[in-house]
């Protein structure tokens, strides 16, 4: 009798632990499995952009788990279509969230997607947001717990280009850039790194409606102000209609622009439009012949035939390839503690894709490098890091 | 400054022509079927991009472009019988026709995706190059675009006025009722408006995929504008749409360039709603007044 009340207590003690355990257990997470969540535009305006981050991700992931897995755990994404919309994002991570859920959500697209989803994601539920594409300066100052980032700051860009059209002689600049405070203040960013760099040199700002698609008024006044330099800071439509607009009225003059219009699409709507534009790019180009991008691209091959090698896959890639590395670097139970921590050992790590790159308690954003990109001979060639920027 | 004004009212007609050319497309299909056909753009981006597959098989560009108008036309007729006309009976019809027009924008997007991809498809141009107008360069093809809006609304015109058919449909347009007693049939009434309506919605559309390449959501923003320049021009009128249109772009332009490029929506617009304040049906619309 006594030893059968024993067997009981021991096993309603049992219980109860398996009980704590659980409850204290995170999401998306077995002996066996990692959950990875990830949501962009899979339909809508940017469809294009979202399902190349998509398939990226994909083809790391399934390179990574053909090869044994990570960890000891094998690696499954959960794809969402959040269809560029914010509401739309939101109801897509509480799906991911629903049952199981997820342990990390990695390469969300896009900035306004990822604003929405992180106060549920990151605050409440405590689920580790990791490499969005986009992202804002107050997302990473002070660093949030469970916020990681890779995509340049808008500010990074503005002092990237400043510095950048300083330096290739241009005395006299225009900044175009979209209307809004967050765009006003990569404007002004650029305008002080120039200023700096162009001693003597004058700047003048012009906000730009967003959506925009008559540049005859811009253009004349380009005409009018005659700068040596223009940098733009507007989509990647816009920044076809501008360019295509400027060339139509014989305005030959060197433009800088940011990371968001590195894309195969600026070019196949540019044309010859876009020729000798420049710009500050993420990561390195999709047709680099180095180890990092010739595996990137047998990736894509093999898990996505119908995909071609392009930017916005290469950053879903590089920016999975960042995390995963992480993963290996756990030595014992993987937590969202022990990814934290494995993030912090990330000095300079050079992914082959990203500037090197670097986390840590008081760093959540992992690089501010930028290279240089350009367009010749209607491609894309991406250069080396911006001098002066920050690796 | 006052030396660039020319200029800017020309460029500003050539870019209002495609607004001009879809603004009369929608007013030919609301005036014969009480629909404000949402998707118009939408129909024309599909037939597009049938035209971009017999393009990349060899088509040369007019004789593709002539299909493409007479495929846009036809999948309006196709759509006016199978999702319009079942409600037409409905006593909330507009409303009804509305949604239906809206979500069918999003089905031919969705559409689009599945048979397309998400890429962007490079549109040729109808004519390369440019003219220097007033010490500006236009691209011969907006104006070419600017020419036919106007042969269209001519064209449409006299349709409407001179011929026996065009008398047809406005009795139609005024009161099925009476159309059908003196021997009108509706439904053809119906057919025809929603062909020519597509057909001007898709060339107009040509013409922006020309100027920024063929996507599934291309119309999203455009007829944001096309609608301020129904209800400026009047949306019972004809030529009231394609001046709303012409008038949206030269006011788009005028605001950029002594306002601000900043501020061209807030002007555009409040210059709309003070007009819309004095006169409720557009410019050149009439009242109509509903018995109650």
């Amino acid at each position: 009798m006594i030893a059968s009340r024993r067997a009981v207590l021991a096993g309603l003690a049992g219980s109860l632990g398996a009980r704590a355990a659980f409850a204290e257990a995170e999401k998306g997470i077995d002996d066996k499995e990692i959950v990875l969540g990830t949501m962009g535009g899979l339909t809508g305006p940017l469809a294009s952009d979202g399902i190349g981050i998509r398939d990226g991700t994909a083809a790391l992931l399934n390179a990574v788990n053909d090869r044994g897995g990570v960890a000891g755990h094998k690696l499954r994404l959960v794809s969402e279509d959040n269809a560029y919309s914010a509401p739309q994002a939101l109801a897509a991570v509480r799906r991911m969230m629903s049952g199981n859920g997820i342990f990390a959500l990695i390469n969300g697209h896009a900035t306004p997607q990822l604003a929405a989803v992180l106060p549920y994601l990151v605050d409440q539920q405590k689920v580790p947001v990791f490499g969005g594409y986009g992202g804002l300066a107050e997302w990473y100052n002070p660093p949030r717990p469970g916020l990681f980032g890779l995509y340049p700051l808008g500010d990074d860009q503005g002092r990237a280009l400043g510095a950048w059209a300083a330096r290739d002689g241009a005395q006299k600049l225009l900044v175009l850039h979209i209307d809004g405070n967050v765009y006003q203040r990569s404007g002004l960013v650029a305008d002080s790194s120039f200023r700096a760099a162009a001693k003597g040199g004058s700047v003048e700002l012009q906000p730009i409606k967003f959506g925009t698609s008559d540049y005859a008024p811009v253009a004349i006044k380009i005409a009018q102000t005659r700068p040596d330099a223009l940098i733009v800071m507007l989509s990647e439509v816009e920044t076809v209609l501008l360019t295509k607009e400027m060339r139509a009225q014989s305005l030959a003059m060197p433009v800088y622009a940011w990371v968001p219009i590195v894309t195969q699409d600026l070019i196949v709507k540019g044309g010859p439009n876009v020729e000798g534009l420049k710009a500050t790019s993420m990561i390195v180009a999709p047709d680099a012949d180095t180890p990092a991008v010739r595996e990137y691209r047998a990736d894509l091959a093999k898990y996505f035939p119908d995909d071609k090698p392009e930017f916005f896959s290469l950053f879903g890639y590089g920016s999975t390839k960042v995390f995963v590395e992480a993963l290996r670097r756990i030595g014992g139970p993987v937590t969202h503690e022990a990814l934290y921590q494995a993030l912090y050992t990330l000095k300079d790590y050079d992914s082959g894709i990203f500037a090197p790159i670097t986390f840590s308690p008081e760093q959540h954003h992992g690089t501010k490098g930028l290279f240089q990109a350009t367009i010749k001979d209607g491609k894309w060639q991406v250069g080396s890091l911006i001098e002066g920027t920050p690796a | 400054m006052l030396a660039d004004l020319p200029a800017l009212i020309l460029a500003g007609l050539a870019s209002g022509s495609t607004y001009a050319l879809l603004a009369l497309g929608l007013v030919i299909i609301f005036r014969s079927t009480d629909t404000v056909n949402f998707a118009l753009g939408h129909i024309g981006v599909l037939a597009l991009y049938g035209m971009t597959t017999a393009l990349a098989h060899g088509m040369p560009l007019v004789p593709g472009l002539l299909l493409a108008v007479l495929g846009g036309g036809a999948i309006g007729v196709g759509i006016e019988r199978f999702l319009i006309r079942p409600f037409s009976a409905r006593p909330n019809f507009p409303f009804l026709a509305l949604v239906v027009t809206i979500g069918l924008s999003f089905l031919i997007q969705a559409a689009i995706g599945a048979i397309w991809g998400h890429v962007s498809v490079r549109v040729p141009v109808l004519v390369v190059g440019t003219v220097r107008v007033a010490g500006f360069a236009l691209a011969w093809n907006k104006l070419v675009a600017a020419g036919i809006a106007l042969a269209a609304m001519a064209l449409v015109a006299g349709f409407f006025e001179r011929t026996a058919l065009g008398t047809s449909m406005r009795a139609a347009a005024e009161d099925h009722f009476a159309a059908r007693v003196v021997g009108l049939d509706p439904h053809f009434v119906a057919r025809l408006a929603w062909f020519l309506g597509c057909a001007l919605g898709t060339l107009a559309t040509f013409f922006l995929a020309s100027e920024l390449s063929l996507t599934a959501s291309l119309p999203d923003s455009p007829m944001f504008r096309v609608f301020a320049g129904v209800f400026l021009g009047g949306l019972s009128s004809m030529p009231g749409a394609v001046a709303g249109g012409f008038a949206i772009g030269v006011l788009d332009n005028l605001a950029g360039a002594y306002v601000s490029p900043n501020f061209r929506d807030t002007v555009v617009f409040g210059v709309i709603l003070l007009i819309l304040f004095l006169r409720p049906a557009g410019l050149l619309g009439t009242a109509v007044r509903a018995r109650v």
